[in-house]
């Protein structure tokens, strides 16, 4: 199958290069973006959704930056198989359970991809490692032409980019960066931080626990307003945020070291010794354990693993990336020791 | 703990999401997570993100708009869905429609990027000639807030195309 190609390539992101990789795991821009002569998917019929999908399809493929990518339909390839591409942020939950027409371009290293037929006819998505927002946008502003210059996509004079939600008009752009901030959570500052970005008009998600702390530290920073401001405008605001946000994590950190370095260095070996040695690891434990020694890495207190490893670990260890590498599909027990055996063996620098 | 959504299954996802200032927390069950498209590039619906602002009911004025010529969407349906049905749309229910972007993104204004076939017509020139030309018809007709707001994204244009 195709997408099995996938599991032996590595995304651009997870290599974590880039400024800022200590704390800033990727920047992301996607933006939405619509033909003018058809209803958005969710009101075109099975027939018009076909017809957009052969369209983009015929598009991309005479576009320079999309030669060699990976194009899949999404109803040709099965329930896990969707799952394996949400696990990597290739495609929405929502893009996974869209049905007819609905199809997912994807660039050498995951650079590019293009969802087609989501809640828009097109989310263009660059994504790249670290703190490399000004980089991103670029490239997509270069694609986005490209593309606009053969489709001549849904523009309104006053509101911009149409789109299927008002939510999203005018630039159509999202812009988002996800960043680990373990540090500010165990000095319990992370509330406060949040919630200053929040008043500053910017979006923070994260998959949360049971209390308030996201799992594994990691929370995503976006933009809110797409219309009344210019896409630089957009980039530059969320950049100063997340400036001052990683200005805080490292001064947490330094704090860390100066004050409790024993107890830094006591949960990061402990995680460190759990994931080389347990046999059963749940999802919640293992992206918990992940962080923390991620943050150990990041802070030169472990040395003999790449920062690399540990990204690439977030991703295989995900339940459809642990079917997919099995070749079987497994039950969550099942999943949990598969999980436990990955670790092991990458850890140990076996794999 | 039971599902929000359908009050049968555990729940195992618990989601808190900020939107416009406001915390919503939702405890679901795998099903109604994955059908509410609940995960890390999910918004909640439209309806939901707009149940707090009282614009949604000016612009609620829109249900006797008829529906729109390209794809028969009416605005209830736009109401209930969040989602609009073709780019004409966005003309059909143009009087509606207006607040309510201007309520979500306090402005009613693209300034952003022009596609590159429109620059000649849309480009900054253009586009600052009508908002100049919108600015007079603002000060002549007294509507002072919205010169304000005109004079400001007139400046935004200058300063960018600097």
């Amino acid at each position: 199958m195709k997408i099995h190609i996938l599991l032996s390539k590595t995304s651009e992101w997870i290599q974590g290069l880039g400024p800022d990789a200590e704390i800033v795991l990727t920047s992301r821009i996607r933006t939405a973006r619509n033909l003018p002569d058809y209803p958005f998917p969710g009101r075109a019929t099975v027939k018009q959704r076909e017809e957009i999908l052969r369209i983009v399809e015929k598009t991309l493929s005479g576009i320079d930056l999309m030669q060699g990518s990976l194009f899949i339909r999404l109803n040709e390839v099965d329930e896990a198989d969707r799952q394996f591409l949400v696990e990597r942020h290739l495609i929405s939950r929502e893009h996974a359970v869209a049905g007819a027409g609905a199809a997912i371009s994807i660039s050498d290293l995951e650079i590019y991809s293009v969802m087609i037929n989501e809640e828009d006819h097109l989310r263009i998505q660059v994504l790249k490692s670290g703190f490399q927002l000004d980089e991103a946008w670029d490239l997509m502003n270069g694609l986005d032409d490209r593309m606009d210059e053969k489709l001549g996509y849904a523009y309104h004079p006053d509101w911009g980019y149409l789109t299927a939600c008002p939510t999203n008009v005018g630039t159509g752009i999202r812009a988002s960066v996800m960043l680990h901030l373990p540090a500010l959570v165990m000095a319990k500052q992370i509330n406060q931080v949040l919630q200053a970005v929040i008043k500053l008009g910017l979006a923070v998600r994260g998959l949360y626990g049971e209390g308030t702390e996201a799992q594994g530290n990691l929370f995503q920073i976006s933009n809110q307003v797409t219309l009344g401001k210019t896409e630089t405008d957009i980039i530059d605001n969320l950049k100063k945020v997340i400036r001052q946000i990683i200005g805080h994590e490292k001064n947490a950190r330094e704090h860390l070291l100066k004050n409790n370095v024993k107890q830094l260095e006591d949960r990061i070996g402990r995680s460190y010794g759990l994931l080389k040695n347990a046999h059963i690891v749940s999802s919640k434990e293992a992206i918990e354990l992940l962080s923390a020694l991620r943050l150990g890495v990041d802070m030169g207190l472990i040395r003999d693993i790449e920062r690399q490893t540990i990204n690439e670990l977030m991703v295989l260890s995900q339940p459809a990336h642990l079917q997919k590498a099995s070749g079987h599909e497994l039950e969550p027990a099942g999943r949990d020791i598969a999980r436990a055996n990955l670790i092991r063996e990458r850890l140990s620098g076996n794999a | 703990m039971h599902c929000d959504i359908c009050g049968k299954n555990e729940a195992v996802v618990h989601y808190a999401e900020v939107v416009n200032g406001k915390m919503k927390k939702m405890n679901l069950c795998e099903g109604c997570a994955v059908s509410k498209g609940v995960g890390i590039h999910s918004t909640f619906s439209i309806a939901d993100l707009l149940g707090g602002l009282t614009e949604w009911d000016k612009a609620a004025e829109g249900e006797d708009l008829g529906a729109c010529p390209g794809c028969k969407t009416t605005y209830k349906d736009f109401k209930k869905k969040g989602r609009l049905g073709c780019p004409a749309c966005y003309e059909t229910f143009k009087k509606s429609l207006g607040p309510l972007l201007e309520a979500i993104h306090k402005s009613d204004h693209h300034v952003g990027k022009v596609p590159k076939k429109l620059e000649p017509t849309l480009g900054c020139v253009a586009r600052l000639k009508k908002l100049r030309d919108d600015l007079q018809a603002a000060i002549a007709g007294e509507d002072f807030e919205r010169a304000a707001k005109l004079r400001d994204e007139i400046k935004k244009l200058e300063n960018k195309g600097q």
